[in-house]
């Protein structure tokens, strides 16, 4: 019984239980390390295939969310006792009680702990090396390139979090920034890449986070990119990305 | 075709710390900041109405579930753990839920059926009509494309129909331990090839 369950994660991620199997899935996996890790780790692999589908809602309904959130109380914030992965588990347990006794009282959450659990013990940054690798960088660059009137923001979203990319083709720049990014060791880089639209990459350029902050702006060569990607690389960089893409975005359609 | 609602054009004296990510945005949104939750709408709004249209298959609905689903994070911010996982996958996972749940709840599986013979009911490509996120594409369609074609249908089937593993099973004919376990080695799969380790 017990061993069926633990089998029972991928289809619970995807919403593929029936009300019976979920909920005795939901009882037991906030106590079990392994099935709450698979579920976090499942439930970003269904996060990634959901944006295979994805579909611009319509203008309005951004004026109907944002009227009907102000009407809502927002909960309580859950005050964590410590930090510590026991922590974790007992924080998912709780949640999941909570919300067992939610549905005893028939309001039965939609809200899904279970994803508290896990995913991202952030990676803990070690060292920082910022490594100024493209000497046209100046400070006041930035500035500029966000100002440029074709200036277009790409979010680039990966587990660690995200980045965004400004581009400008007029001034033939890209600048990157964000404020939660894991820190690499010296002996490698972040590397962005233009995504071009037969799925093929351009390099974009270099850069490195330091203390999780990511500021950099640089000239680059232009390209009718799709979107942008981000690699680690080896110091100095690849021509080709030699690992996994990290962060991944797509570019705004412009009017033209 | 082009939509000027996804170009932010950022001025000079604009606070950088503004221009962020949704977790960023989330974060504030969790203390109360309409407007922070406005751009954490913005930067997931395709993704949350795109997968719920897909298991929904229907505008109208999709967009009465998509507010709910916005409500329901926007309620539930503050309890959401930045630390401890995605923002964007958080609230795909409410969606997707919430969409599946509908889907089910409401008597209209009959309809559905109906509406899925039309086209095969095997759906082996689940990005096949979508041409505007050629990036999620590229990535999807080259991590589906290291599953067997037999993982690759389950998973679509159980992810984009809202339908069970069991009735997965029974649309294929197949025993539902064989669809539970494709459904786990392709998803197993795909995680790898994603690299989804924290
Ligand atoms: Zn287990």
């Amino acid at each position: 019984m017990t061993n069926d369950l633990h089998h029972l994660a991928a289809a619970y991620a995807l919403d593929a239980l029936d009300d019976t199997e979920r909920d005795d899935f939901e009882t037991h996996y906030p106590t079990c390390s392994i099935c709450s890790q698979e579920v976090a780790d499942f439930h970003v692999t269904a996060s990634v295939l959901a944006g295979s589908a994805a579909s611009d809602a319509p203008e309005h309904l951004r004026t109907g969310v944002l009227t009907a959130i102000a009407e809502v109380r927002q909960v309580a914030p859950i005050v964590a006792p410590n930090q510590d992965n026991s922590a974790v588990t007992n924080d998912v347990a709780d949640l999941a009680r909570h919300r067992q006794r939610d549905q005893r009282l028939g309001r039965r959450s939609q809200w899904l702990l279970p994803l508290m659990a896990s995913a991202a013990a952030v990676v803990v940054a070690v060292l920082t090396t910022v490594a100024i690798l493209d000497s046209r960088t100046a400070p006041d660059s930035f500035a500029e390139v966000l100002a440029a009137p074709d200036a277009i923001v790409t979010t680039v979203v990966g587990e660690a979090g995200a980045l965004q990319v400004v581009w400008s083709r007029d001034q033939d720049r890209v600048a990157v920034f964000g404020n939660n990014v894991a820190d690499l060791d010296p002996e490698t880089t972040f590397e962005l890449w233009f995504v071009l639209d037969d799925g093929s990459v351009a390099k974009a350029g270099l850069f490195q986070s330091s203390d999780g902050v990511v500021r950099k702006t640089w000239m680059t060569e232009d390209h009718d990119a799709v979107g942008f990607g981000v690699t680690v690389e080896p110091a100095g960089g690849s021509a080709q990305p030699t690992s996994d893409i990290i962060y991944l975005g797509d570019v705004a359609q412009t009017t033209n | 075709m082009a939509d000027v609602r996804h170009i932010r054009r950022r001025r000079p004296d604009d606070d950088l710390e503004a221009v962020d990510s949704p977790a960023s945005a989330l974060r504030r949104a969790a203390k109360g900041d309409e407007a922070a939750f406005g751009e954490f709408y913005d930067m997931t709004q395709r993704r949350i109405f795109g997968v719920v249209l897909r298991v929904v298959r229907d505008r109208s609905l999709a967009e009465e579930i998509t507010q709910e689903v916005y409500v329901e994070i926007w309620r539930l911010a503050p309890r959401f753990d930045q630390q401890r996982g995605s923002a964007v996958s958080w609230a795909t996972t409410v969606a997707h839920r919430r969409a599946v749940d509908r889907v089910r709840s409401e008597q209209s599986r009959r309809d559905r059926e109906d509406r899925q013979h039309v086209t095969p009911v095997v759906v082996p490509d689940p990005v096949g009509d979508v041409v505007t996120d050629q990036l999620d594409n590229t990535r999807v369609h080259s991590a589906l494309a290291t599953l067997s074609e037999s993982q690759r249908e389950a998973v679509s089937l159980a992810y984009f129909s809202g339908y069970t593993y069991r009735e997965v099973a029974a649309v294929l004919e197949l025993p539902e331990g064989t669809v539970k376990t494709r459904i786990r080695d392709g998803l197993i799969r795909l995680r790898d090839h994603f690299g989804v380790t924290p």
